[in-house]
């Protein structure tokens, strides 16, 4: 794993030791520094609103509070390691299904394994409970009550529904990328399916799964929507809540975001130590398919149904509620093109702010190995580990306490908000693109008379351009689906999708969810589509 | 059958595999003997590499049968499982499992523990010492010994390569030649390998099948394949093949390097009289004279390789012919020159070409 970063030193040192003769670099390379430094420094610093405010709290009653939302964290942590657990059951499964034996029309039903993450985990919860909720569609149809799906175990089912497919994938791609010939092996050694599926795939493919259970991990502590939606008492939902209720939030919450942090960097520990093999040894040949027999039609069977009931149920759900119109209007609630242009508008903004932080670091990350690179840039990288309900916990303190012209009025807080939360997707994009950029290639422009900005301007912008477009997409479309932010900072008046989601919710005047909520799966499907095409790319 | 058959390990019988409507192996009968080291050549795509994994249970031949020590891994009505046919395979990137030591490797298709085998094996192929490294840590070279030790711990009726010396450096690849047919000889295993390397097929082997275009054109000794090739494709694939062309006559094939008697070519005899046929020629069956007189052809191309010369010539009739002389003999690119061909053995022969 380490040649590249080796290079990347030699190249340094070599650079170096001409420092003299090519001073305009090194001016080029102090303003990169300057600037990465200022981005880096930017995200972090509303952190230490959320950390002064928890510290205001005396230590006796920072105790108290531990103690009593005790059955909060456990919660959180039962909620978490279902959800981890019940995807790698049914994630890796379906990833053997689909790669390894002769289940028909393989790519259709990957796609179709795939596509839950199409859906805000949110919005199928919304769906969910409406339908089977207290007093839920299917209440009213059949007559009698059902066995409720909210609470705890809901969110465990929604969440899992919505987060296997990252299991999945990786499950997936470790599969594709391994050395088939390695299962083939195993099977002339006088193995069969089993003992080899345990003695050699399972080993194999073993970094791809950790990979996979990390995120679906990551994301379940982290989702707001899903546990708020299903009224469970995670820290999530119970921080929202303390903000929500106590209108100026008192440290309860900070404490409560603090613990949370606390297990988010456990799960990213773990995932620090796993460490990923990124040089696949992919042999081109295919190997030899397990034979499923008629088993796999149950196996497509077993994928249709899981599609059906994730995707199929919520859309038709909503569409249904568009023709419905019983209960008592809500003008408030109605649609109204307004929102969908707020959307927009916000995501706009947020996308564009976003990709010009994501340059420098990108560029200088991607660039240079060093220390103090990769401390930059790890920093963008806050809002991949720290939760949307804390990022917005973290800026309201900083809004009430300290800047409070700008708490709620105006988007200057909740557009930086996003940027905050969604700067690693840009980060990350635009420097994987970066990085295909051989060094030789800047060399060779540099042989050829053209000067470092020159250079940049001529070579490397059209190189890592499509790499900055998908950034900027996928800041964009993950912009309008986040809820939690949106929440906490929207200035007052400026009503979004998600907003009315959550006031549908809210009062159970579900129908006017519906088109908001198709709107959000269409979106969603984009950012799909958008990764898709930046994963051919690379490819 | 004739009863003589049980002292075949291996026999495939009009085994034919397609995919996707492509025929890749087609009507292949091959019978291996036990403890034979026979290698399969061709040129990639041939289906050399098919007809491996059909031994090994990894495709199902769409016609035909496969027995394995007198019993029927595949037929039309089933396919025995890879894990359940007693064959080993070395893979052509070796395929060890790289979460596994060496021993442990070794040990992966051997029942429970068996130390002593392990061992055996380790020492069989030189690596006691290593017994404890992961397969990254190894050269190109421990790894394939690694491989063949894996696939030979249980011990397999056949054992087949899968071009076993492509992921190897050249200097490396001419000693583990020697190495692998020690070892494999050693164990006495039934051994099938596939490349698409001449050399190697001819220097190894006990005997050599010529794949083309999923059909065997020809099988039988090293030598005698080379000697005389059944067909021109097999001719050319085993290297230097240069053509003559000639007409027979009373006295034998009238060449523009003169005439050729009926003993020195392979087969022909007076009934081909009037027929116009191309003689094969090696570098080796021809040399290159300073012309005195009227010239044979001129030179158009030399090629240094130490040991020896290779002049190609271009005869006055457009043929050209390849002729092999030690260092010593120098001749110029536009050298005017005699050729003679020397006759200790019979040249093989094919009718000739229209296009000619």
């Amino acid at each position: 794993m380490k040649p590249t970063e080796l290079t990347d030193d030699l190249i340094d040192r070599a650079g170096s030791a001409v420092s003299g003769k090519t001073e305009d670099v090194s001016v080029h390379r102090t303003l990169l520094v300057v600037a990465s430094a200022v981005v880096a420094f930017l995200i972090v610093t509303p952190m230490y609103w959320l950390v002064s405010e928890a510290l205001e709290v005396e230590l006796p009653r920072a105790v108290d509070l531990f103690f009593s939302s005790l059955d909060i964290t456990v919660n959180s942590l039962v909620l978490m390691l279902s959800v981890t657990f019940l995807s790698i059951v049914l994630g890796v499964p379906l990833a053997m299904l689909t790669t390894r034996t002769d289940l028909p029309y393989p790519r259709f039903w990957s796609v179709v394994a795939a596509l839950p993450l199409v859906i805000p985990s949110y919005v199928g919860a919304i769906a969910f409970v409406s339908m089977f909720g207290s007093g839920g569609e299917v209440d009213s149809i059949l007559g009698y009550t059902i066995p409720r799906i909210d609470g705890l175990s809901g969110a465990i089912f929604i969440i899992t529904l919505y987060t296997y497919p990252y299991v999945f994938l990786t499950t997936r791609a470790a599969l594709v990328s391994a050395d088939e010939s390695l299962f083939d092996a195993a099977r002339t050694l006088n193995s069969g399916p089993l003992r080899s599926f345990r003695r050699v795939t399972l080993p194999v493919i073993g970094p791809g799964i950790a990979a996979g259970a990390l995120l679906a991990a990551l994301y379940a502590v982290s989702d707001f929507g899903t546990p708020a939606f299903m009224q469970a008492s995670v820290f999530t939902s119970m921080i929202y809540w303390e903000f929500e209720n106590y209108n100026t939030p008192v440290g309860y919450a900070a404490l409560l975001a603090i613990q949370l942090i606390a297990i988010v960097a456990v799960v990213l520990v773990i995932e620090a130590g796993i460490g990923r093999d990124e040089d696949a040894s992919g042999g081109d040949a295919r190997g030899s398919e397990i034979e499923l027999g008629r088993w796999r039609w149950l196996g497509a069977g077993f994928i249709a149904l899981l599609g059906f009931v994730t995707l199929v149920v919520p859309v038709a759900v909503f569409v249904a509620w568009i023709f419905r119109s019983e209960g008592d209007p809500i003008p408030a609630l109605e649609f109204q093109m307004e929102f969908a242009f707020n959307s927009v508008y916000l995501a706009a903004l947020a996308a564009a702010v976003a990709l010009a932080f994501a340059l420098p670091v990108a560029y200088y990350s991607g660039r240079t190995s060093s220390y103090l690179s990769r401390v930059l840039e790890r920093a963008t990288y806050l809002g991949f580990a720290v939760p949307g309900v804390v990022i917005g916990l973290a800026l309201v303190f900083l809004g009430l306490n300290t800047f409070p012209s700008i708490y709620r009025e105006g988007i200057l807080l909740l557009v930086f908000g996003y940027v905050v939360r969604f700067l690693p997707q840009a980060v990350g994009t635009v420097r994987s693109s970066v990085l295909q950029i051989d060094d030789s290639t800047v060399e060779a422009a540099r042989t050829l008379n053209s000067g470092p900005i020159e250079t940049f301007r001529r070579v490397t912008l059209p190189m890592i351009a499509p790499g900055m477009v998908a950034g900027a997409v996928l800041v964009f479309l993950t912009t309008m689906k986040e809820l939690p932010i949106t929440l906490m900072l929207q200035p007052i008046g400026m009503d979004t999708l998600v907003i009315k989601v959550w006031q549908a919710h809210s009062a159970f005047a579900y129908r006017y969810a519906a088109i908001p909520a198709l709107a959000l799966i269409l979106i969603s499907g984009l950012t799909m589509l958008v990764l898709l095409r930046q994963e051919d790319a690379v490819r | 059958m004739s009863e003589a058959v049980t002292s075949s390990v291996l026999e495939l019988d009009g085994v034919t595999k397609r995919y996707d409507g492509e025929t890749a192996v087609e009507d292949l009968d091959l019978t291996v003997e036990e403890g034979e080291f026979m290698t399969l050549l061709g040129p990639s795509g041939c289906g050399k590499t098919t007809t491996l994994r059909l031994i090994a249970g990894l495709e199902k031949p769409d016609e035909g049968r496969v027995n394995i020590s007198g019993e029927v891994v595949a037929c039309d009505d089933g396919c025995r499982k890879p894990e359940c046919r007693d064959v080993g395979l070395v893979f052509q990137e070796f395929a060890l499992f790289p979460h596994m030591t060496v021993e442990e490797n070794v040990e992966f298709g051997l029942n429970g523990h068996a130390e002593d085998r392990v061992d055996e094996m380790l020492e069989l192929v030189g690596l006691e010492g290593h017994r404890e490294k992961n397969p990254e840590n190894l050269s190109g070279g421990q790894r394939q010994r690694v491989a063949l030790a894996r696939s030979l711990a249980p011990e397999p009726e056949v054992l087949l390569l899968d071009e076993p010396f492509s992921n190897l450096d050249v200097g490396l690849r001419v000693r583990m030649r020697e190495e692998v047919r020690r070892i494999v000889k050693e164990a006495g295993v039934t051994t099938i390998t596939v490349t698409h390397d001449q050399e190697e097929a001819l220097s190894i082997s006990d005997r050599v099948g010529v794949m083309n275009d999923g059909r065997l054109e020809q099988i039988g000794k090293p030598e005698d394949v080379f000697q005389t090739p059944e067909s021109r494709f097999v001719a050319d694939f085993l290297g230097h093949a240069s053509f003559v062309s000639g007409y027979v006559s009373d006295e034998g094939v009238e060449t523009p390097l003169g005439t050729v008697d009926f003993d020195y070519v392979e087969g022909l005899t007076e009934a081909y009289t009037g027929v116009d046929v191309d003689l094969l020629v090696r570098p080796d069956d021809a040399t290159a004279l300073p012309a005195e007189g009227d010239p044979d052809g001129t030179i158009i191309h030399r090629r240094y390789d130490g040991p020896s010369f290779t002049y190609r010539v271009e005869l006055s009739n457009g043929d050209t012919v390849h002729c092999m002389h030690n260092h010593v003999d120098s001749f110029e690119v536009g050298d005017e020159v005699q050729v003679r061909l020397e006759l200790d053995h019979p040249l093989a022969w094919y009718p000739a070409e229209e296009t000619a």
